[in-house]
């Protein structure tokens, strides 16, 4: 049996890659939260990390690594972590490596309608959205990621329904949920969130 | 290639200016100057005094807003091709749409090109091209919809797509029944593209030059500029022409702008520089 003991919740913003960096950083405290979040999570070496995305792969691609498994490697090489890592797809119920201790990355952000110069201009029914998961992440409500209706996220481009639906469906409890970053500074809902989920004694 | 837009034909070295005539109120860049419809003719008789070729008339901003459908489309710009035609009638009057619909109306009052910045979504527009003998502008989205921004969009190689894909789209269109010397095709710099596709399309755009197919580049005040220079909307002129002149380096036929003069400087002096254009008066050690 796999237990999952700590879980960072990260957006998947493509601004975050390298190969996107302009001269002036758009999301430095953004990028800050995501660093001392990963930090946090490999703070154990050897626990092996679970990075789940939902990101598509580039157009006519097959052999380009999905932005979430980019900005792993990004994240997890900034934060000093040597040990294993692996990506999971979210497509069907997430297959843990059996009989592990794990640490899981998921990219996961809330709605891009959250106004008329976001990536999908304005949904209203954006920011109920964005709430409600928002505050299930702070609260480590499982329940409530479970039962999240993928098909209004997708309607709300909210690229990380699904990731969090996975994520819940595979954790068994969070002690201690945390979020340390919760804006939407182009649009899109970023949240950066540490869920310790069983105690690691 | 000679290009022939609706009644007129054009060398096969010459570059034409395709003055952006919005009949919009919430266009990003003229944000409603040309909305009311005596504002908008004030500007066709300034970009022709100008020495634009080609005046593109669109009905719907590019990006999100607003709902506009078939019926507004048209009224906002058909009646107003009408006019045009009939005051200017050596200007080649092109219509910015994406729907077949819109199209079908406007060559019906007289446009000579259909510029659709959509990619063909609509997949009876190369017939409605077809049938009223029209010019068509075959733009790459990289598969986005209408009036959508691109979000998180990646490619394995941008540039491929764009020629993968303007020139099927190119071909579909021969093969719907438009003259071949009536087809152009667009990268479509911040269609689907982040800043960073749209350098890369800039750089690269020799490559669908070498495809044989007129190139057309819209350019003007667009954001991949803004991001670049880390410039607002009503401060990206400079950039736009840097931009211009390097893509009219590469051999970019048509240009579709915002500000007529100054782009049609940038093209002759990047022309020139390229051996294809000679310089206006050339005396200096010369006399």
């Amino acid at each position: 049996m796999s237990r999952i003991l700590r879980v960072a919740v990260l957006p998947a913003a493509p601004v975050l890659l390298p190969a996107y960096a302009g001269s002036v950083d758009p999301v430095p405290e953004l990028r800050a939260a995501c660093r001392a979040a990963v930090r946090w999570l490999v703070e154990d070496p050897a626990l092996p990390v679970l990075v789940l995305s939902a990101a598509p792969p580039p157009i006519d691609s097959a052999a380009c690594p999905s932005r979430g498994a980019r900005l792993a490697s990004l994240l997890l090489g900034e934060g000093g972590h040597t040990g294993a890592w692996s990506e999971a797809g979210v497509r069907g119920p997430v297959r843990l490596p059996a009989g592990k201790d794990l640490a899981v990355l998921a990219f996961a952000d809330g709605s891009a309608r959250r106004g008329e110069k976001a990536p999908g201009y304005v949904d209203e029914r954006a920011v109920g959205y964005d709430r409600a998961v928002g505050a299930a992440l702070r609260t480590g409500d499982l329940a409530a990621l479970r039962g999240l209706d993928l098909e209004l996220g997708a309607e709300l481009l909210a690229e990380g329904a699904p990731v969090l639906k996975a994520l819940a469906g595979c954790v068994e409890q969070v002690e201690n949920a945390e979020v340390g970053f919760d804006d939407d500074p182009f649009g899109v809902q970023y949240w950066v969130a540490q869920w310790r989920c069983v105690s690691a004694d | 290639m000679t290009l022939v837009l609706g009644h007129r034909t054009f060398p096969d070295d010459a570059t034409l200016m395709m003055a952006i005539v919005n009949r919009t109120p919430d266009s990003f860049y003229d944000r409603g100057a040309t909305w009311a419809e005596d504002l908008a003719f004030e500007r066709v008789d300034r970009v022709v005094a100008e020495g634009a070729e080609i005046v593109d008339v669109g009905g719907v901003k590019a990006a999100p807003g607003s709902a506009v459908d078939e019926t507004e489309e048209s009224r906002r710009v058909v009646a107003f091709v009408d006019r045009v035609r009939s005051r200017h009638p050596d200007l080649v009057v092109s219509v910015d749409t994406w729907r077949a619909a819109v199209a079908r109306e406007a060559c019906a009052a007289g446009a000579d090109v259909l510029n659709d910045a959509w990619g063909g979504h609509d997949p009876a527009l190369v017939d409605v091209a077809a049938r009223f003998g029209a010019a068509l502008v075959c733009t790459h989205t990289g598969g986005t919809p209408p009036r959508t921004r691109p979000h998180r969009i990646e490619y394995d190689d941008v540039m491929a797509s764009v020629v993968r894909d303007t020139t099927a789209y190119a071909e579909r269109a021969v093969a719907a029944g438009v003259d071949p010397r009536s087809v152009l095709v667009d990268p479509a710099h911040d269609f689907g593209k982040n800043t960073f596709h749209s350098l890369e399309v800039t750089r690269r755009l020799g490559e669908l030059v070498a495809t044989g197919w007129p190139v057309l580049v819209s350019l003007s005040n667009k954001d991949f500029v803004g991001e670049t220079l880390d410039r607002p909307v009503g401060e990206r002129l400079t950039g736009t022409l840097a931009a211009t002149a390097v893509c009219a380096l590469a051999g970019a036929r048509v240009y579709r702008v915002h500000e007529v003069t100054e782009t049609r400087q940038a093209v002759d002096m990047a022309a020139s520089i390229a051996g294809r254009r000679p310089p206006a008066r050339a005396v200096r050690g010369l006399a």
